[in-house]
C-alpha cells in the first residue's frame, strides 16, 4: 500500500484549474517534496489530500482510504502542520498538546507519556509549561510539528514548514524533520518553494508548475538531467547571445535578464563564447558558472525561474480558495 | 469521542477565562457602574411596584452580563480564525456540532460565573433578596440555559463573520436592542402596548423575568414559561449554529 496515491487528481476554482490531473505515489516512510513557485498548486494539492478541500475530479487515497469517501478515517491517520501558525498562544505548550490529544481520542493512559515523548523529539521538554506566546518562530514551528505527530499518524503533511524562518533556524528544523522521519517511521509530504530545502530533505521531489507535475524523481536524478555545468551570462543583447552556435553547448535558454547555457566543459567553452560574442558586438557583462542545482532543473523544465513568480498567481489561488470556501462534508 | 471533544473544547474556554483575570475585572466594570449609578441614581424618582428601582435593576444587569458575555466570548471564533487556531479544531476528527456544543457550554459556564459575581457585587452594595436563598440554586441553571442560547447566537454569527470590525455593528443593532427591549431596565407594564409585543419576542425577557421571580418574587410571566421560552430559544440557536458550523471552510 502507498502512503499517498492520486489518480488524475484535479481541483478547479470556477474556470481556473489550480491542480491539473496529478498522478502521485508516495511510499510508506518516504520524505516526499512538492516543489514549485507560489501559486503552482502545492498547497491546493495538500489541502485535498488532507480532506480540507473537496476534490473536483480524479481520486486521492491516503493510506488506501479515499479522501472523498472516508474523510474522518483519513483525518485520524494524518498529521498536518499548516503554513500559518495554528497554535493557541494563550495556552502552554503542554496544554496545546493535551487539547490535540483529546480531540484525536488518544487514550488517557497514553496521553502524558506521548506528550512528553513528542516534546523531547523537538527538544521543547523544558518549555512544556510556558505559554506559547513566549516562543520564538522556530520553537512554535517545532511545537506544531510535535503536535502533528502526537496521535501517531502514518502520514505527516508539512505546508512550507520553514517559511519565514531565518536560515539558521531553518537548518535546525531540517535536521529535526529528517530525524523524525526516521525515528517515527512516518511518510512526510512537504511543500516548499525553497530549492535547497527540497534538495536537502527529500527522498523524491515532484516539481509542480501551473498545476501540473513537470518532473518527479530524486534530487540527484533530477540534477543529472542537466549534463555538465551551467553558465549564466548577462550581456547587452541577450537575444542575439542565445543564438550563438558553438560546439559543446547542450542547451540554451533565454531567461528574463540572462542566458543559461548548459555545457560540457566551461573551461574550454568560455574563451570561445567571448570571442564569438565580441565578433557580433555583444558585450558580456557578467558570467557565472555552477554545478547544476535544482533551480537550474526548474529553469530548464519551465523556462522561468522559481523566484520570478507570475506576479499574482499565488494570490489568485488564495483569493479563490477564500471565495469558494474549503467546502467539505 | 464526542463527549471528550465537547468537554475538551469547553475546558479550554474556561481555562482562558480563568487565566485572564484582567478581563474578568474589566468586564465587571460596566455592570458595576450600571448597578450603582443607574440603580441608586434613579431609585428615588422611579417607583417600582413591590420593590425599589435598585433591586429591580439587579436581575436586569445580571441578564445583561449573560447576554454580553455569551455573545462576545462566542465571537472569539472570529479571532481564532484570524490567528489560525480554528483550523486545529476544524481538521480534527470530531463533529462540527461538538465544537459548537463545547464552545457554548464553556462560554455559558463562564457567563454564569460572571453573572454570579455581579450578584455578589449587588449584595455588597446593599441588595436584599425577598425570596428564599434556596432560589439561588435554581438561578444557576436558569443563567446557564439562557447563556447557551446567546452563545449559540454568537457562534452562528461568528461562523459567518470574517472581520472583527463587524462586532461594533452587531453590538449596536443586535445586542443593545436585545438588552433594552428585555425589560432589564424598565418594568414591562410601563411599556406602550406596541412595544409589549416586541418585548416578548426578545429571548432575554424570559431570563430577566425568571430571575426577578427567583430573587424578588415579581414577574409578569410564570416561571415555567420563562424556562420553556429559554429552552426553545436554546434549541433553535444551537441548531442554527451547528448547521452553519458544518459549512465553515
Amino acid at each position: 500500500m502507498f502512503a499517498i496515491e492520486t489518480q488524475k487528481l484535479t481541483k478547479r476554482f470556477g474556470s481556473f484549474t489550480a491542480v491539473n490531473q496529478i498522478d502521485l505515489k508516495v511510499q510508506e516512510g518516504e520524505l516526499f517534496g512538492l516543489l514549485g513557485p507560489n501559486g503552482a498548486g502545492k498547497t491546493t494539492t495538500l489541502s485535498m489530500l488532507a480532506t480540507m478541500l473537496s476534490v473536483s475530479k480524479g481520486k486521492a487515497f491516503v493510506n488506501g482510504l479515499d479522501v472523498s469517501q472516508e474523510p474522518d478515517a483519513v483525518r485520524k491517520s494524518i498529521g498536518i502542520v499548516f503554513q500559518d501558525p495554528s497554535l493557541d498562544f494563550d495556552l502552554t505548550a503542554k496544554e496545546n498538546l493535551e487539547f490535540h490529544a483529546k480531540l484525536y481520542g488518544l487514550p488517557a493512559s497514553l496521553r502524558s507519556k506521548r506528550i512528553l515523548e513528542v516534546l523531547k523529539l523537538v527538544e521543547l521538554e523544558d518549555r512544556a509549561k510556558d505559554l506559547v506566546k513566549t516562543f520564538s518562530g522556530g520553537m512554535k514551528r517545532r511545537l506544531e510539528i510535535a503536535r502533528g505527530l502526537l496521535h501517531h499518524p502514518t502520514v505527516l503533511f508539512l505546508d512550507e514548514p520553514t517559511l519565514g524562518l531565518d536560515p539558521q533556524t531553518r537548518r535546525r528544523l531540517w535536521k529535526h524533520i529528517q530525524k523524525l522521519n526516521k525515528k517515527e517511521n512516518i511518510a512526510m509530504i512537504l511543500t516548499t518553494h525553497y530549492m535547497e530545502e527540497a534538495d536537502f530533505l527529500c527522498d523524491r521531489i515532484a516539481i509542480i508548475d501551473g498545476g501540473n507535475i513537470i518532473a518527479l524523481d530524486s534530487p540527484t536524478n533530477l540534477k543529472k538531467q542537466l549534463k555538465g555545468e551551467t553558465i549564466l551570462v548577462q550581456s547587452n543583447n541577450n537575444t542575439q547571445l542565445a543564438q550563438l552556435k558553438l560546439s559543446g553547448i547542450f542547451t540554451v535558454k533565454a531567461l528574463k535578464d540572462a542566458v543559461q547555457f548548459s555545457v560540457k566543459d566551461s573551461n574550454h567553452l568560455l574563451p570561445q563564447l567571448f570571442q564569438s560574442a565580441s565578433k557580433q558586438n555583444i558585450q558580456i557583462e557578467s558570467v557565472s558558472i555552477h554545478q547544476p542545482s535544482l533551480e537550474d532543473v526548474f529553469v530548464h523544465l519551465t523556462g522561468h525561474s522559481i523566484r520570478e513568480e507570475v506576479a499574482s498567481a499565488g494570490e489568485q489561488v488564495k483569493a479563490k480558495m477564500k471565495y469558494q470556501g474549503y467546502v467539505r462534508r | 469521542m464526542g463527549f471528550l471533544a465537547i468537554t475538551t473544547i469547553a475546558w479550554r474556554e474556561i481555562l482562558l477565562y480563568l487565566r485572564n483575570k484582567g478581563r474578568i475585572l474589566a468586564t465587571l466594570g460596566a455592570p458595576f457602574f450600571y448597578l450603582v449609578i443607574l440603580g441608586f441614581g434613579l431609585d428615588a424618582i422611579l417607583p417600582i411596584q413591590g420593590t425599589n428601582y435598585f433591586s429591580f435593576l439587579v436581575a436586569g444587569i445580571m441578564s445583561m452580563v449573560i447576554l454580553f458575555h455569551s455573545m462576545f466570548s462566542s465571537l472569539s471564533v472570529v479571532t481564532e480564525r484570524q490567528f489560525g487556531f480554528l483550523k486545529e479544531m476544524l481538521v480534527a476528527p470530531i463533529r462540527r456540532t461538538d465544537i459548537v456544543l463545547g464552545k457554548a457550554i464553556g462560554n455559558s459556564l463562564t457567563a454564569t460565573a460572571q453573572a454570579v459575581l455581579v450578584l455578589g457585587i449587588a449584595f455588597l452594595v446593599g441588595f436584599q433578596m425577598t425570596q428564599s436563598f434556596l432560589n439561588l440554586l435554581w438561578m444557576l441553571p436558569l443563567l446557564f440555559l439562557a447563556a447557551i442560547g446567546f452563545s449559540g447566537m454568537g457562534l452562528a454569527f461568528a461562523s459567518r463573520i470574517k472581520d472583527p470590525q463587524t462586532f461594533q455593528f452587531l453590538f449596536n443593532f443586535l445586542v443593545l436592542p436585545l438588552f433594552l427591549l428585555s425589560g432589564a431596565v424598565f418594568p414591562l407594564e410601563s411599556a406602550p402596548s406596541w412595544l409589549q409585543g416586541i418585548v416578548f419576542l426578545d429571548p432575554l425577557t424570559y431570563l430577566v423575568e425568571g430571575l426577578r421571580a427567583l430573587l424578588l418574587g415579581l414577574s409578569q410571566i410564570p416561571f415555567w414559561i420563562s424556562i420553556l421560552g429559554i429552552i426553545v430559544f436554546d434549541a433553535i440557536m444551537i441548531l442554527i449554529a451547528a448547521l452553519l458550523f458544518r459549512k465553515i471552510e
